[in-house]
């Protein structure tokens, strides 16, 4: 038997710890959202908004005028009250390959995951979403490890073998790929684990700080001691990813766990928000100037409009998780 | 398992357009890579075709025989081929009628009566075309390519030429060789291009052999009949133009065949391991700042059949950034060059022997230029040999007063010939 963890919001039967469901009248204690659920959910009639023609839904385009239609994943927000992700196209790609999952137990266990894909790969969102999906199933599930540093390592190899899975038998080399970096909170701790150059955050004004080491070109010859960090990121393979998730290669995250003191906000992202604005302390007062009191969501939209506003030159997605009293 | 060739297509373009902005510049890369088995997955025709006017006598007729005689060695087992000798009249050398199924055997008989071939006659081309359309007429559906040899020009009376040709389209394609100077570029050209072929010289009749079994290796190698480009375009959009533009200039524009609506098919002939390169041109009606539209659709289809094989996208994006609608993608702006120098020989050659030294100063002058902007050496070889350059950066040139006959043709035949360019990262 779980231990007692609160009472349903809607019979006022007492839940036990991390149940997934009140026992007693079904309701879901667990909330969640993604990109792909989002996807599923939005009008899937192909009406191009400017000459009215309805398409094939093997398009992009309308297959009259070929202006490019609406895309559902061109922008998603999820918004989970104590938590919220916006995952935006930007201004320069034409498809949004970035996707996001979020979701949170009764209990306060949380969990968000950010995938970005890699545009050299074919339909590379679809390794995003498939990724991204398949590690909140674990991050938040009831059958995964206890132990936050091993749940988020088989949250990562359940993403891997989605991704790898994908094309079913026949993978080829150029097949989708994803980074990803996964937050799991529980138990007054932050866990943290990743594959390629996506992010974690922690926001703590003047105390903010970089959680995760990207897996890339640039990062790893700093790490070496062989370029300082102004010469590494000026190269033109500083962006060079070294590790992701595809069907040519077996997950190898890095995991961190950290205590935290809830005195501070953990941002999950991709890189179309750090590559606009690199540093803990300056993304902390961009999330500042959303205002005092500022809901999770109105952070994550702010963060996406100052990417936007440098550029907006990849995709951006950012989940925003405040931790203040958060313990239990 | 199949020996089935495996399309891809590849789009390099700036997608950017300025405000206002209505042309949509594109390379399309067609490449096929086929499996490396030499199994034959479909019916094959080849027909040699082989110049015995009497201009060919002597060393010309010996090294035709000769080269003949090894393009039907490199024939596949299983081929079907046909040799025909071209005079005023045409006649079947071997088999007697029809085609014969290339073995051991045939191909021996075949070199046989070959070597029995002897110059004497006029020149009728399409007295050679037509006998080759009736035997590849007999053989629908399969890969059906002829080989063409001449060294004189064409006798046939007014507009007989141009009526054969248009019934030949599509029956088969043809290659076409010149040994010697005494034929005409622009004529044997204009079969070459309506039959989706190349024409080259070959100045000296001992190299012969080596060029033979060189197109007897591509067109061995063929594995798909009849592929066509098909492109679509959006409503109140229009294709300016189609080139082929590597390996070599063919204007593609005038070939389009209605197929749909919205999509139009330009005939590229067979496929075998090979890649291709097209300059797409579509005017588009132009949309706000940061629509986004697709202008082009192309596709790679199979004659007759709706089945895609591959295809992509070009794309327009509206933008008010300048510095994002100024940038030409370097394929574009590498194959324009290529095809104005193509443009330049050919009108500045045309000029020099109408007498206009003006014009062929200024063309080829030009040509002179854009073969120093692109760094290509060979290019610059062969102009030389007809204008002295006094400065290649600005094409300031003066005519040779004594040009041989093999330079000039050399340099009118192999101004369409492009080097590649690699697309941006």
């Amino acid at each position: 038997m779980n231990a007692l963890a609160g009472s349903c919001p809607a019979c006022a039967e007492p839940v036990g710890l991390g149940d997934r469901f009140c026992e007693a009248c079904g309701t879901p204690l667990l909330r969640k959202g993604s990109t792909s659920a989002e996807a599923a959910t939005k009008d899937v009639v192909r009406k191009c908004p400017a000459c009215g023609a309805v398409s094939g839904t093997a398009t992009e385009y309308c297959d009259e005028c070929g202006l490019r239609l609406p895309d559902p994943a061109d922008r998603t927000t999820i918004d989970l009250g104590a938590l919220a992700g916006v995952s935006d196209r930007g201004l320069v790609h034409h498809r949004n390959e970035d996707a996001i999952a979020l979701g949170r137990l009764l209990d306060g266990t949380t969990a968000a995951v950010v995938c970005d894909g890699v545009s050299t790969t074919r339909q590379p969102e679809r390794a995003a979403r498939a990724a991204s999906e398949a590690a909140l199933a674990v991050l938040l599930g009831v059958d995964a490890p206890v132990e936050p540093v091993a749940r988020v390592r088989a949250a990562v190899e359940a993403a891997g073998t989605a991704v790898a899975t994908l094309d079913g038998s026949n993978p080829s080399p150029d097949g989708p790929s994803c980074t990803l970096v996964a937050a799991y909170v529980a138990g007054g701790e932050v866990t943290v684990g990743w594959v390629g150059d996506s992010r974690a955050y922690w926001l703590a004004g003047p105390d903010g700080r970089l959680l995760t080491r990207d897996h890339s070109w640039a990062a790893e010859v700093v790490a070496e001691g062989l370029m300082d960090e102004a010469a590494a990121f000026a190269d033109r393979r500083a962006h060079t990813i070294t590790r992701w998730l595809g069907p040519d290669t077996r997950p190898d995250p890095d995991v961190v766990s950290v205590p935290h003191d809830g005195a501070g906000t953990l941002l999950v992202c991709s890189d179309g928000l750090w590559n606009e604005v690199p540093e803990a302390g300056r993304i902390g007062e961009f999330a500042a100037g959303a205002g005092d009191g500022a809901t999770p969501l109105a952070v994550a939209n702010r963060l996406t409009e100052v990417a936007l506003a440098a550029g907006g030159r990849d995709n951006i997605s950012v989940v925003v998780i405040p931790l203040e009293g958060v313990q239990v | 398992m199949s020996a089935e060739a495996e399309f891809v297509v590849t789009v390099d373009q700036n997608a950017y357009l300025s405000v206002g902005a209505t042309r949509v510049d594109a390379v399309v890369a067609v490449t096929a890579t086929g499996d490396a088995t030499p199994a034959v997955p479909t019916a094959a025709l080849e027909l040699l075709i082989i110049d015995t006017s009497g201009s060919m006598q002597g060393d010309r007729i010996a090294s035709a025989r000769a080269a003949t005689a090894v393009a039907i060695e490199q024939l596949r087992d299983g081929v079907l081929f046909a040799v025909i000798s071209g005079a005023t009249s045409a006649r079947q050398v071997y088999p007697k009628r029809g085609a014969a199924r290339a073995d051991p055997q045939t191909r021996a008989e075949a070199v046989t009566a070959v070597r029995k071939l002897s110059a004497g006659g006029g020149t009728a081309f399409s007295n050679w075309l037509t006998l080759a359309r009736q035997i590849a007429e007999q053989h629908p559906g399969a890969i059906r390519h002829a080989l063409l040899l001449t060294d004189g020009q064409n006798g046939d009376g007014r507009g007989v030429l141009e009526q054969t040709i248009e019934e030949c389209i599509g029956v088969f394609s043809c290659d076409c060789r010149g040994v010697g100077t005494d034929w005409n570029v622009a004529e044997v050209r204009k079969i070459a291009s309506a039959l989706l072929g190349t024409v080259d010289i070959v100045a000296k009749p001992e190299n012969l052999a080596a060029d033979f079994h060189a197109i007897m290796n591509s067109a061995m190698g063929k594995r798909v009949a009849d592929v066509s480009l098909r492109l679509w375009t959006p409503k109140g959009a229009q294709v300016k133009f189609v080139k082929q533009v590597a390996p070599e200039v063919e204007d593609l524009t005038a070939k389009r065949v209605q197929t749909g609506p919205l999509h139009g098919d330009y005939p590229l002939g067979a496929w075998g391991a090979e890649s291709r390169e097209y300059h797409v041109c579509v005017e588009v009606p132009t949309q706000a700042i940061g629509a986004e539209m697709l202008a082009c659709r192309a596709m790679v289809v199979r004659g007759g059949s709706t089945e895609t094989l591959a295809q992509g996208l070009v794309r327009a994006v509206w933008t008010d950034d300048d510095a994002l609608s100024a940038k030409v993608s370097r394929k574009v702006a590498h194959y324009t060059g290529q095809s104005e120098y193509a443009d330049a020989v050919e009108h500045g050659l045309a000029a020099r022997r109408d007498g206009d030294e003006r014009t062929a100063t200024m063309r080829l002058g030009r040509a002179v230029a854009l073969a120093t902007a692109a760094g290509d050496r060979e290019k610059l070889e062969m102009l030389a040999k007809v204008v002295d350059v006094d400065d290649a950066a600005t094409g300031t040139v003066r005519l040779k007063s004594k040009v041989s006959d093999e330079a000039e043709m050399e340099l009118d035949i192999r101004s369409r010939r492009t080097s590649r360019v690699r697309g941006e990262g």
